[in-house]
């Protein structure tokens, strides 16, 4: 089982070397000179698309660190800690 | 003698300790310094914000798309073809990023516990976003009638795909606004709950920040 699973990886593997004509996966590469517009459009459009996982990934990351650096600063503030000053009042007025 | 018993109580060091830990939290204070236990981003934005990342890269995809058609062409727009409404969609930006900033004007008075100014901003909002879609849809029917459809040629299949696209959103932007106006009216936001207004401002700048681009690749390109 092991051994045919081994042997079909390989087969799958070298399949593009054999037949490395049929295995041209995307139509625009190698035929495409290097002048022509549309390779050019191509290439722009690829440069903009693998753009754009990082700068969508970056802007999360950024906004998270952001919120999580000002919720952070909203806590340490003395204002935002629970502080028993209320009772004071409470004091004063049993006292009387 | 009720009230004198209750106060002692009170002022017992091990009850103010009690009352000094945050109630949800319990236990110890965060090495940080962080006494709430609260998010810093709730589930719901970083949902938002999930979903906001997915349409980012549906619009990439689109415009991925614009880009191979465009740069391809050796004319744009390509010959007999009608020429889009520069001048006037122009104006109709500013009216979108108009309300992008009442948008924000809505949010921070929903922070503030101003439910009047926010039902107001929100109702701005809302009606510049109408005026958006509106101006839209009549020059999108000008455009109709002068011959540029889905099926005339490179040029119309991406303006209509790349902006009604948009114009969809904007539109279920639009409805959600109003179902959050609705809310506000009732009187269901407060200074303190006001997670709604939020997602929703989210949503609109993202469909008010996409737009500047969309005018710069499709109209002025």
């Amino acid at each position: 089982m092991k051994l045919s699973f081994f042997l079909s990886a390989l087969l799958a593997a070298a399949a593009p070397v054999l037949f490395h004509s049929a295995a041209h996966a995307c139509a625009v590469c190698l035929s495409g000179s290097a002048d022509d517009p549309l390779t050019d459009a191509f290439n722009w459009s690829v440069l903009f698309l693998m753009a754009m996982p990082y700068t969508v990934l970056g802007s999360i990351g950024a906004f998270l660190f952001y919120n999580y650096r000002r919720s952070t600063k909203r806590a340490s503030e003395p204002s935002a800690r629970t502080t028993i000053a209320p009772l004071t009042w409470i004091h004063k007025e049993s006292g009387r | 003698m009720v009230r004198e018993a209750v106060a002692r109580r009170l002022i017992e060091p091990e009850v103010a300790e009690e009352l000094r830990t945050p109630a949800l939290g319990g236990g110890e204070e965060p090495p940080t310094g962080v006494t709430s236990t609260q998010p810093a981003v709730s589930n719901a934005r970083l949902a938002l914000l999930m979903f906001l990342a997915a349409e980012v890269m549906f619009f990439a995809g689109l415009i991925g798309a614009f880009i191979v058609f465009r740069l391809a062409s050796p004319a744009w727009p390509p010959p007999f073809q009608p020429r889009l409404p520069v001048g006037v969609t122009a104006i109709n930006t500013v009216i979108l990023l108009l309300s992008g900033l009442t948008m924000r004007l809505a949010l921070m008075a929903a922070r503030r516990g101003k439910p009047t100014r926010l039902v107001q901003w929100l109702s701005i909002t809302a009606l510049l976003g109408t005026v958006f879609l509106g101006i839209q849809g009549y020059e999108w029917l000008r455009l109709i009638g002068f011959g540029l459809t889905l099926s005339s040629g490179v040029y119309g299949a991406t303006f209509y795909t790349l902006i009604g696209c948009h114009a969809v959103h904007v539109f279920g932007a639009a409805v959600w606004l109003i179902a959050v106006l609705l809310q506000a009216r009732r009187g269901r936001f407060s200074e303190r709950s006001y997670a709604g207004v939020q997602l929703c401002a989210m949503y609109w700048t993202f469909v008010v920040g996409l737009w500047p681009v969309l005018y710069g690749l499709v109209y002025l390109s």
